[in-house]
């Protein structure tokens, strides 16, 4: 359908709209207008992505003269993939509208999922392919292969001698390299898969095409670390100028992910390895000294200036600048105690066994940056200035000694980013050193953690730099928050909530079990066995009432365990199993992978499953159970973080002191974000339905219910706030029946509109401007 | 068998349909023993006043099925009686009867008297001259279901008597049985009482499936006679008397295509007509049949079939193939 | 229309019951107790009308009620008279369960009973056969037969009411296709699962099992006790039965007399074929005899006409020579299903001509009640051929029971009546005659 919201045309590839979408679009037009920032809350499965791109592209389509680049970041890769799929489908739409416009679109991913390469591709491991490819295609390899920039022809001239023949290469990458047109590929939106096909028919390398592209692209969607990891950043997202707009989509959790992104751990493992690559470094540099003494000469004398002609270009704003390095520094050259690599490496050495020194405390400690880098420069008469530069210092001597399998120097880039980061950062950080990983273990195992304690730090440059940030997402109530932690000020905030036909979905507070008693995932209380029975109790009794799938979701694995445990002996699992499977989610990956494929099977044939699962897992996150995958959700307990972690302590500590907000208010948002989040995995889209049981009575009080997204929280009736297992039950009971019943889907009008009743309710409705 | 839903202090509904075809009661009139259609009002309005008599609160309703239309002889309708008060229709006062009966029997009489009054009877009708015997089941069975509903106390036994006098009518056979299941589903007796007129099969069959009494009237003179002794007792009675019935009633089905009594036969899926010889195509719906032999009902073993099925289509259009069979 | 009426009702049932439950907080008796559902249910839909009288409405909500389940279509569709239906049953514990009183298991078989005595009275002339799950196997209580009594005998059973273990669909499922597949094919295959668990335990891949039935035309329908299983929702969608979840007693009961009326045939196979069928004799010889179906000693009965076997009810198939054995009644019994009766409409006041129901002279209100505008419901209903109207209990009855209109065939226009009967089936009405049995 075709319709305008203002002055401005848009293209919708659906005969329908949701009310919720239009409005949705307005805000952001809102927002787009007035260059600046929004945090929009939209109910999953209503469509949020393709409203999202209709109203983008139609804007950018209208003012073509500024090209503002849409720069949409997801979380995960299938997300990326459909919100491609979106994409095509909207401007397939378009064109059979009859617009032609050449526009030009693509996804951004690593190697792993894009290589084409006949070995390399067949490598699991995200790094192991990093590395292969960068063997095949590093300047110094192709240049021993005799290859340079814009070689013509991929298989071997035949004046090349043997051994450099014998020296093998990515021939994708090669005929890529060949081709010395700016964009190799025509406009059109490609998804990952139309990329690889691409590449597999022209012998292009997809991966390096992609980064190639992206410059040319109308719109470029990718994760998010391609903007807020500073050391992909650099990478990928330079020439993104000005005036893009930026899109993160589900970004409830943006702001853990920005503090990862700058956190490092640094563990004695790590620390030995590094100490072992330092060695390696040393003997490379000893043996190219034999062989080409040049080659060091000419990077030193590059050091001198190097920097420098980088810094030109980081003046002109339009430019990422890289969290890591703030410009000041920039300035200046490499400090001269460290442009000599074999001083580097004996700096590094040093460096490396302070750590070692400071990991043997067996005391927890505490400090600043600074107060760190004071009780360094006292022991080891190491200056702030060159730790600044490890980083750079590190990379350029890598290049240089043209070492190719960078993943055993990981540890030691891993310090060195480290050295560079406690030497940048005074404010905002904190280093806390962990000699046991529990309070009860006997046997150290320190853990230096270097963490960012504000996650507005990573995003800031992203704020500063693009007019147009959207952050929206399922759940991001009370939306005040973001605005607060990643310190930016929205002009659009708005929380939208799900127009429906029906009640389909119904959510439920159970406060105390059949016996009365209150159940809680207190911590006193937690293992309870009264609490765990009636935890038990609810299960069985919802695995008895609720067909297919049902979710139940735990604060942390440690507590799942032990509750699981505690069933097994009180025999609630051999209850649970006379009605469905069980399968349990685990931190191993592939183990969850496997168990879920399991789940949906069983979901599938009609013998039920039960998943338990944790509320910060992978399952809580990415994977959707809609329809008969997950027809209730239930969560047992509150999902807090783990209170007594020092970091956690620290980062509140720094959130109460800096952005004025209480750990409480923190706390609780995280969690029942975290909560939602899980309980919204239950409903994708309007013809989906199913129960969300918040089982803790701390639940029914107003503080957590008024953290719940909007569009959960309108439907949440008084009286189901304060439940016990049976009446529970009683009532899902009552609304899986009411739910089966044949559904007419005529919301015409209600909850869903034509172009008509866009004109006609269109435009009474009431947004709140932030201030 | 005993009908055991019935007490003594039950409340009779007797709803009686009255074959009202004037040119049944002409014969009838001028038959061997005559029966003019006055003097068979006068005897079941009699009847009618005895029912009533049995008991404080027996009910009677009383349906004319005409020729092409049938109608409600009683209870009329209020509209209906504000139009005889409003035509000076006299309620001729008489101290020594019994105001209940007198109402039903002025009534009655009034509602006969418009009925056979009006002419706009739809003449396209007279040629079968038949009378509507399904339509006015049909609507005494709705009265039933009405008056039944509206008592609580489940103490309404109704009961329906047929008073025929015309022939059967073909036409109406499915809504007859229609009828005719209903009322047993609703364990409603079906009387009928052959006044006049040979042996009417349907309502045979009507008062059988009921378990109602099927009389034929030898002496129509005597009617009132056969109506008191036969057709009085209610049913709880019933149970305790030894009442005329007709014990051989024959089901035996005859086929579309030869007319002839067969008691093996070939029923068509679609339309259930019945032919006594396989055949290609159903004459009836025009359904075409699978040229093959017919599969074995529920797996067992069928050999009759095998055997008839396999010639049939040269054997279809000659009847004697099926002969063998249908003398058994 | 009554289907999205029901489904507000449940929306306004919940608000209404919540709302109660605010006021008084102790709500520890919301325990959901049926008795509690049923009592709230008919009051929970009021809402007072424009002078706040609720007596209207009342009425108007019970019409609605009434009518719910006449509006199904009459266009006159080729019906699979000639049935085979498998009435597979779930004694899985899950029967236990007292949501439906007095128990999911005791109502089953009550409506398991009339369900058989009431399909074969709609349908004299098909097949039932009767399959309980339990202990994760099936179980074939009776095969396919044409008698009523002894499926009833197997239902009063006591060894067969009591439950056990999980149920296995696909045991089930197979065990009826398996006899399903060489019944003929003129007849209708059709499975109708009583399903009170929500889980299943099936040896194999169920979804081979579906893959089956599809090929060989089965058509299964479910009645689910609980909630919505997906793979019985695909099961129903591929071999496109219907598949219904029960809100109370009375919807169980609705849900399982949907499938008494035979069901449509699907034109896409040529199955109509000639059936050999026998109508026997009535004999009633004075001394008793050996009867073939019970071996008892018994006076009267019918005698089959191929092997002069002596049946004592009919319809039957002979136990001797396995022919089918009816009597002309039983097959007039299923014509209904060959003409239904159209459905009446609702007369609005502007349209009303006549001040008493046709059929029962039971009296209209004349005039619409105040604040009713001329359009709205009249409470009358008309025939669309004969134009009678009638009210709304002789407009169920003369759909449900009845099956034949008092105002067509009363009111003269019979003649068009037959007409459109002869336009349904040419030629029908001139060669009943023969059916009627011995003309005089």
């Amino acid at each position: 359908m075709i319709f305008n919201i203002d002055d401005l045309t848009v293209h919708f590839p659906y005969d329908k709209i949701y009310p919720e979408q239009y409005h949705y679009m307005c805000d952001l037009k809102k927002a787009l207008d007035a260059q600046g920032h929004c945090v929009l809350e939209m109910p999953s499965g209503t469509g949020k992505t393709v409203s999202l791109l209709a109203l983008i592209v139609a804007y950018q389509m209208h003012h073509r003269n500024q090209q503002r680049k849409l720069v949409y970041c997801s979380r995960t890769v299938p997300e990326i993939e459909k919100a491609l799929a979106e994409l095509k489908r909207l401007i397939a739409y378009r064109q059979s509208c009859g617009l032609e416009e050449d526009f030009f679109a693509l996804g951004l991913t690593s190697r792993k999922n894009l290589c084409l390469h006949p070995v390399v591709s067949k490598e699991r491991k995200n790094r192991v392919v990093d590395t292969k490819c960068r063997e095949l295609t590093a300047s110094w390899v192709r240049a021993a292969a005799g290859k340079t920039r814009g070689g013509e022809a991929t298989e071997a001239p035949p004046e090349q001698t043997a051994e450099q023949a014998s020296i093998e290469l990515c021939g994708f990458y090669e005929q890529l390299e060949a081709t010395n047109v700016p964009n190799p590929i025509p406009n059109g939106v490609y998804t990952l898969e139309d990329l690889k096909e691409y590449g597999k028919r022209m012998k292009f390398c997809p991966y390096y095409l992609s980064r190639r592209a992206i410059s040319f692209a109308n719109v470029v969607i990718y994760s998010y670390h391609y903007l807020l990891d500073p050391k992909v950043a650099d990478l990928v997202s330079k020439e993104l100028s000005k005036d893009c707009i930026v899109v993160f989509d589900e970004a409830h959790n943006i702001d853990n992910v920005c503090i990862e992104s700058l956190s490092i751990d640094l563990t004695r493992p790590v620390l030995d390895a590094s100490a072992r690559s330092v060695a390696l470094l040393a003997e490379r540099i000893e043996e190219i000294k034999r062989t080409d003494a040049e080659k060091l000469k000419r990077e030193y004398s590059r050091l001198v200036e190097g920097l420098r002609d980088a810094s030109a270009a980081r003046d002109e704003d339009s430019y990422m600048s890289n969290p890591v390095l703030p410009d000041d520094l920039l300035k200046e050259a490499v400090p001269g105690n460290i442009r000599r690599a074999e001083h580097f490496v004996a700096f590094l050495r040093r460096f490396i066994e302070y750590l070692k020194t400071r990991l043997r405390v067996m005391h927890v400690v505490a400090e600043t940056p600074v107060s760190f880098l004071q009780h360094l420069k006292d022991v080891t008469y190491i200056e702030r200035k060159p730790l600044r530069f490890c980083a750079e210092r590190l990379t350029s001597l890598v290049r240089t000694l043209e070492l190719s399998d960078l993943d055993d120097y990981g540890s030691l880039q891993k310090v060195a980013g480290f050295a560079t980061l406690v030497s940048t950062y005074d404010k905002g950080f904190l280093l806390i050193l962990e000699p046991f990983e529990t309070d009860t273990a006997t046997v150290p195992n320190p853990i230096l953690h270097f963490t960012c304690l504000d996650a507005s730090l990573a995003i800031r440059p992203v704020f500063e730099r693009f007019s147009t940030v959207v952050i929206t997402s399922g759940t991001l109530s009370p939306l005040d928050m973001y605005p607060k932690i990643l310190d930016f000020s929205a002009v659009v905030q708005e929380s939208y909530s799900m127009t429906l036909t029906r009640k389909c979905f119904l959510p439920m507070m159970i406060t105390r079990g059949s016996d009365q008693v209150a159940i809680s995932s207190k911590f006193e209380v937690r293992n309870d066995p009264a609490v765990v029975r009636n935890f038990g109790q609810i299960m069985v009794e919802f695995a008895k009432a609720v067909p297919d799938g049902i979710v139940c979701f735990f604060p942390s694995y440690l507590y799942m365990e032990s509750i699981v445990s505690m069933w097994n002996d009180m025999g609630i699992l051999n209850e649970a199993w006379k009605h469905k499977l069980i399968f349990v989610e685990t931190p191993d990956a592939a183990e969850t992978t496997l168990a879920l494929d399991n789940y949906r099977k069983a979901c599938d044939n009609g013998r039920g499953a039960i998943l338990l699962s944790v509320a910060r897992g992978k399952v809580s996150e990415g994977i959707d159970f809609d329809h008969n995958y997950g027809r209730a959700v239930i969560m047992f307990g509150i999902p807090y973080q783990y209170t007594e972690s020092r970091i956690l302590k620290a980062r509140l500590e720094y959130l109460r002191d800096n952005h004025h907000i209480r750990e409480n208010d923190f706390l609780t948002f995280d969690a029942m974000r975290h909560a939602a989040q899980c309980v919204g995995r239950v409903l994708r889209g309007k013809t989906d339905y199913g129960l969300m049981v918040f089982v803790d009575k701390r639940f029914a009080r107003a503080d957590k219910r008024s953290k719940l997204p909007k569009w959960i929280n309108e439907n949440v009736m008084d009286a189901s706030t304060n439940l016990s297992t049976d009446m529970a039950i009683a009532s899902a009971k009552k609304f899986l029946r009411s739910m089966a019943q044949p559904y007419d889907a005529n919301q015409m009008g209600i909850s869903l509109w034509s172009v008509k009743d866009i004109e006609t309710k269109g435009y009474k409705r009431s947004t709140v401007i932030a201030k | 068998m005993l009908d055991t839903a019935t007490s003594e202090d039950d409340t009779n509904l007797l709803v009686t349909i009255v074959d009202t075809n004037p040119l049944a009661w002409q014969q009838s009139a001028t038959a061997k023993i005559p029966l003019s259609l006055d003097d068979a009002i006068r005897q079941i309005l009699i009847f009618f006043n005895a029912h009533m008599a049995l008991k404080h609160d027996n009910k009677v309703a009383a349906i004319a099925s005409h020729i092409g239309h049938c109608k409600f002889l009683y209870p009329v309708t209020d509209a209906e009686t504000h139009r005889r008060q409003a035509n000076q229709y006299k309620i001729s006062k008489d101290a020594n009867a019994y105001p209940n009966f007198k109402d039903v029997n002025d009534d009655i009489i009034e509602s006969l008297r418009s009925l056979m009054l009006d002419t706009d009877t739809p003449q396209k009708n007279l040629n079968d001259g038949t009378s509507m015997i399904s339509g006015a089941l049909s609507m005494a069975l709705c009265y039933i279901n009405r008056i039944m509903n509206q008592d609580d106390l489940g103490r309404i036994k109704p009961r329906i008597l047929v008073l025929s006098v015309s022939p059967d009518s073909p036409y109406q056979y499915i809504s007859i049985m229609n009828a005719v299941f209903s009322a047993q589903k609703m364990s409603i007796p079906i009387d009928v009482c052959k006044v006049y007129g040979g042996e009417v099969a349907f309502l045979q069959q009507a008062s059988h499936i009921t378990g109602g009494v099927y009389l034929d009237v030898e002496n129509p003179q005597a009617l009132l006679q056969y109506l008191l002794f036969s057709f009085l007792p209610e049913r709880y009675a019933r149970n305790y008397l030894c009442l005329p019935n007709k014990e051989q009633v024959d089901f035996r089905a005859a086929c579309f295509c030869h007319k002839r009594i067969i008691d093996i036969g070939y029923v068509c899926s679609v339309c259930l007509s019945i032919f006594c010889s396989w055949s290609p195509v159903c004459s009836t719906c025009r359904t075409k049949f699978a040229f093959r032999a017919l599969p074995p009902l529920a797996g067992k073993g069928r050999p009759a079939i095998s055997r008839t099925a396999s010639p049939a289509p040269s054997a279809a259009a000659s009847p004697g193939s099926s002969s063998p069979m249908s003398t058994t | 229309m009554s289907g999205r009426k029901a489904k507000k009702d449940d929306d306004e049932y919940v608000d209404i019951d919540d709302a109660t439950d605010t006021h008084e907080n102790e709500d520890a008796q919301q325990g959901g107790y049926s008795w509690e559902e049923e009592y709230k249910r008919s009051w929970d839909v009021l809402q007072e009308d424009a002078e706040g009288r609720l007596s209207s409405v009342v009425a108007h909500l019970q019409q609605q009620m009434k009518r719910r389940r006449l509006l199904r279509d009459t266009a006159t569709v080729q019906r699979g008279i000639i049935r085979h239906l498998f009435l597979v049953i779930d004694l899985s514990e899950a029967m236990n369960e007292k949501d439906l009183r007095p128990s999911r298991l005791e109502l089953t078989l009550t409506y398991a009973r009339q369900f058989v005595t009431e399909y074969f009275d709609q349908n004299p002339i098909s097949q039932l056969g009767i399959i309980v799950i339990r202990d994760g196997v099936a179980e074939r209580l009776t095969d396919l037969s044409g008698n009523p009594t002894d499926h009833l005998r197997a239902l009063k059973n006591k060894r067969n009411q009591e439950t056990s273990g999980e149920p296995s669909l696909q045991n089930a499922l197979d065990m009826a296709c398996a006899s399903l597949v060489n019944v003929p094919s003129h007849g209708s295959r059709e499975v109708l699962v009583v399903y009170g668990s929500l889980t299943t335990c099936d040896p194999g891949d169920i979804y081979d099992t579906i893959a089956q039935l599809k090929k060989e035309h089965v058509r299964v329908s479910f009645v689910g006790l609980a909630a919505e299983i997906q793979v019985c929702r695909t099961l129903c969608k591929e071999t496109n039965g219907s598949y219904g979840v029960v809100l109370n007693e009375a919807h169980f009961k609705d849900l399982l007399f949907e499938a008494i009326p035979p069901p449509a045939v699907t034109q896409t196979r040529n199955t109509s074929n000639l059936v050999m069928m026998g109508f026997p004799t009535k004999s009633n010889d004075l001394h008793p005899s050996f009867c073939v179906c019970h071996s008892k000693l018994t006076v009267g009965g019918y005698i089959c006409p191929r092997c002069s076997s002596k049946i004592c009810e009919l319809p039957t198939d002979c136990d001797v020579c396995g022919l089918t054995l009816v009597s002309s009644p039983h097959l007039a019994r299923s014509y209904h299903h060959l003409f239904p009766v159209d459905n009446f409409i609702e007369v609005p006041w502007s349209g009303i001509n006549s001040l008493h129901c046709f059929a029962c002279q039971t009296a209209f209100d004349s005039s619409p009640p105040p604040g009713a505008g001329l359009e709205s419901n009249s409470g009358r209903y008309s025939c669309p051929r004969c134009h009678n109207q009638f009210c709304v209990d002789c407009d169920i009855f003369v759909h449900e029971v009845l099956h034949n209109c008092p105002g067509c065939w009363a009111a003269g226009s019979n003649i068009s009546t037959v007409q459109i009967h002869s336009k349904k089936q040419p030629a029908i009405q001139n060669d009943v005659m023969p059916m009627q049995g011995v003309t005089s």
